[in-house]
């Protein structure tokens, strides 16, 4: 989901993602870089990310992804539940008001 | 510049041996990846940059490892359809044979000579077809169902022995059919024609060939890569 999160805006290649991944977060997923580009990879075996190589501005070869279709549905789908889950264990966590009677 | 990215592309290119294509991929993202990180924590020290772009990276070891579940379970998935495939093009080759054989006015039902041995070859060629195609189409559907994720090495046995049984059993259909072939043909006089349904029982066994080397060589890169990952 944080991948996939991370592409919503705009394709980016693995290094950007990363990037984008520690900014959005406010450095609280500082991931070790290399395991994110089996996720890359592991996402678009399941369609969920498409992917094309393109050249950087000073000529390297580099891999963009994308989110595909299939991938924002289930972003949607896990941003729901991940909503509900967090509300729950929110609604669990709050101190409970003390009944005077 | 330093050779340290050059050393650990070589180190990450030799973990993903086990496939070729991706490990080519993979190498030349990486590769744009460290050069990248290395020139963000440059300061005039490459190797250091390089050093540090590296550590941020992490150990080509677990990130092949990584790699290799997914590639396995893509390259596992790949087989059930191949073997249905292949099922279907053996059944071709049968088809055009018999009809061949009706167009040419041979008989169809068992060859003439040693009938015994024509009923029940012709028998288990039917039955062993049947269990070929159906082990093969219960194999695609267990492969296909397996989770994406972490590797689960009983399923992917079990999709294996589905393969590998119907292997098996297209096997028995074709050495069937090989032998329902030899009594026709011993029976009448030899003939250039004879080439015909020669020719489409060497299809089958090309075809048979084809599906053992390839069940072969998936399950030996699923062992090696298992091995060396301790999957």
């Amino acid at each position: 989901m944080i991948v996939l999160a991370a592409l919503e805006a705009a394709p980016a290649h693995g290094y950007a993602i990363i990037e984008e991944i520690r900014r959005r977060s406010g450095g609280a997923f500082d991931l070790p870089e290399g395991t994110v580009y089996p996720v890359l990879h592991r996402l678009e075996t399941s369609q969920l990310l498409s992917s094309h190589w393109e050249k950087s501005p000073i000529g390297r070869r580099r891999r963009v992804y994308a989110l595909t279709k299939h991938g924002s549905a289930s972003l949607a789908a896990r941003r729901t539940s991940w909503v509900q889950f967090s509300s729950a264990i929110e609604a669990l966590l709050t101190e409970p008001k003390l009944c005077r009677t | 510049m330093s050779h340290l990215i050059a050393n650990y592309l070589e180190q990450l290119a030799h973990e993903l041996s086990f496939d070729r294509s991706l490990s080519r991929r993979v190498c030349e993202e990486v590769e744009d990846h460290l050069r990248q990180s290395a020139e963000r924590h440059s300061d005039g020290d490459t190797i250091e940059a390089e050093r540090r772009a590296i550590e941020l990276f992490g150990p080509t070891k677990i990130i092949a490892a990584q790699f290799a579940a997914t590639s396995l379970l893509k390259r596992s998935r790949a087989v059930g359809p191949i073997v249905v495939l292949i099922v279907l093009g053996v059944f071709a080759a049968m088809k055009a044979r018999v009809a061949w054989y009706a167009a040419t006015g041979w008989t169809t039902s068992e060859p003439a000579r040693f009938p015994d041995i024509g009923v029940i070859a012709y028998a288990f060629d039917r039955y062993a077809f049947y269990l070929a195609l159906m082990t093969g189409l219960c194999g695609w559907v267990y492969a296909f169902r397996m989770q994406s994720g972490a590797l689960d090495k009983t399923r992917l046995q079990r999709s294996f022995m589905l393969s590998a049984a119907a292997g098996a059993a297209l096997i028995g259909s074709v050495l069937a059919d090989i032998i329902l072939t030899a009594l026709r043909l011993s029976g009448v006089g030899w003939s250039t024609s004879h080439l015909i349904p020669i020719a489409s029982v060497g299809i089958e066994v090309a075809l048979v060939g084809a599906l053992i080397a390839r069940i072969h060589a998936v399950t030996s890169l699923v062992a090696t890569a298992t091995l060396r990952f301790d999957l």
